[in-house]
């Protein structure tokens, strides 16, 4: 007897029914209205990666008889006492939030740059709102992505915003976006600020992110603003957080080295 | 209504008599640029024949990537078991040596003089007796 699978097999009746053939198309259909054309021309940055730095890195992050390291968790109260039953667990020892384990690095876990996020926080939006839009245009402009809006969650009265006012842009750019992003900075701008140092080796979110950023002066020298230069009289700082693979931050400090980046400053964590 | 600057203009408002400040024409065209409008590409439209076409040669380059990812893992990979036979053996060998190998390679960095390659890199740096070519003249 064959034993019925139709509980196990989850069928997807948008594809099984005729109606709107032109939604079902897959997203690297050419007539798909989503389709966005990829690997259009070489990526210099992806070939650095994965013909110099890919194999250095490995290297680097190896360690003999790797453990999994597991990272700080909240604790459970022992249930010695009947009020621990209902009580909230207690946090990490020394923290406030968990952290990561930390994996054994091997081949298949090499850090590598995963994605961009670019904040612009414009806090003169409170009284003139339509700074929002020069913003916006100008993350567009440097990123060559879809740019999202930023609205204020809280009510403060004593920093004058309400909730759900309209007080930056955002954008997330990933693959080839991000590489001409990276070389854009590293061999454009930050050459070009005077008295740059480097990202500082304090930055970091422990789990391989390092975010640094950029005053309203050096976003100028972005050179699809400085081409047009009289247009942006008034620039926005932004915030650049890179989000790579790395499990901590030391490696992800690796691996940005390795992308062109400088760093000063004492390395802690 | 109090408080209403109205300006009033004979005969009826419309496009051509409108006043904005330069400052409001400035928003209005920052606001079209970045209006979805824009990003959207027009659709391309290809005959089936064509379609198909466009299908095997996209499926052929996936293929080849897929290949070229392969064997890029199947190196590292090979890079690996090396890099691990090595430390097996060094751990036999010297302890010293071996606790050098395996120590934290925190704060490491690569050197910054080292440059993302570019395909072409110029032989001449710049162009410092640059003349336009002649263009023949139309007549």
């Amino acid at each position: 007897m064959v034993q019925p699978i139709h509980h196990t097999v989850k069928i997807n009746k948008r594809l099984l029914s005729p109606n709107y053939p032109e939604l079902k198309l897959a997203k690297h259909d050419i007539r798909n209205t989503a389709f966005k054309p990829a690997h259009t021309s070489q990526d210099r940055l992806q070939d650095h990666y994965t013909a110099t730095l890919e194999s250095d890195l490995l290297l680097i992050n190896y360690t003999h008889n790797q453990q999994r390291q597991e990272g700080l968790k909240t604790r459970e109260w022992d249930g010695s006492s009947p009020y621990h039953i209902n009580r909230p667990v207690r946090p990490p020892r020394g923290r406030l939030v968990q952290t990561k384990d930390i994996k054994p690095r091997t081949w298949k876990n090499v850090p590598q740059l995963e994605l961009i996020a670019i904040n612009c926080f414009v806090k003169e939006a409170k009284a003139q709102s339509h700074l929002v839009i020069a913003a916006h245009l100008q993350l567009q402009q440097i990123t060559n992505s879809k740019v999202q809006r930023v609205f204020t969650k809280s009510n403060v009265p004593q920093w004058g915003i309400r909730k759900g006012m309209p007080i930056g842009a955002k954008a997330e750019i990933f693959g080839a976006d991000a590489h001409t992003f990276v070389t854009t900075l590293n061999e454009l701008v930050l050459p070009r600020i005077r008295n740059f140092q480097g990202i500082t080796n304090k930055s970091g979110d422990r789990s391989g992110n390092i975010t640094f950023g950029l005053t309203p002066e050096d976003v100028k020298l972005f050179p699809e603003l400085e081409n047009n230069a009289e247009q942006w009289a008034k620039t926005f700082g932004i915030h650049i957080t890179f989000r790579t693979t790395a499990q901590t931050d030391a490696e992800a400090r690796i691996l940005l080295s390795g992308l062109g980046f400088p760093f000063y400053g004492e390395e802690k964590n | 209504m109090t408080g209403v600057n109205f300006q009033f203009t004979r005969g009826k408002r419309n496009k051509a008599n409108r006043t904005r400040s330069p400052a409001t024409e400035r928003v209005l065209t920052q606001l079209k640029m970045i209006s979805q409008r824009r990003k959207q590409p027009k659709l391309l439209q290809v005959c089936q024949e064509d379609h198909i076409r466009h299908e095997t040669i996209t499926t052929a380059f996936k293929l080849y990537r897929q290949e070229i990812n392969a064997n890029r893992a199947k190196l590292l990979l090979k890079q690996y078991e090396s890099i691990k036979y090595a430390m097996e053996d060094l751990e036999q060998i010297n302890s010293y040596l071996f606790h050098e190998a395996n120590t934290n390679q925190k704060g490491k960095r690569f050197d910054l003089e080292m440059r993302i390659p570019t395909e072409y890199p110029p032989n001449q740096i710049w162009l410092h007796d640059y003349t336009p070519a002649e263009v023949a003249e139309k007549k």
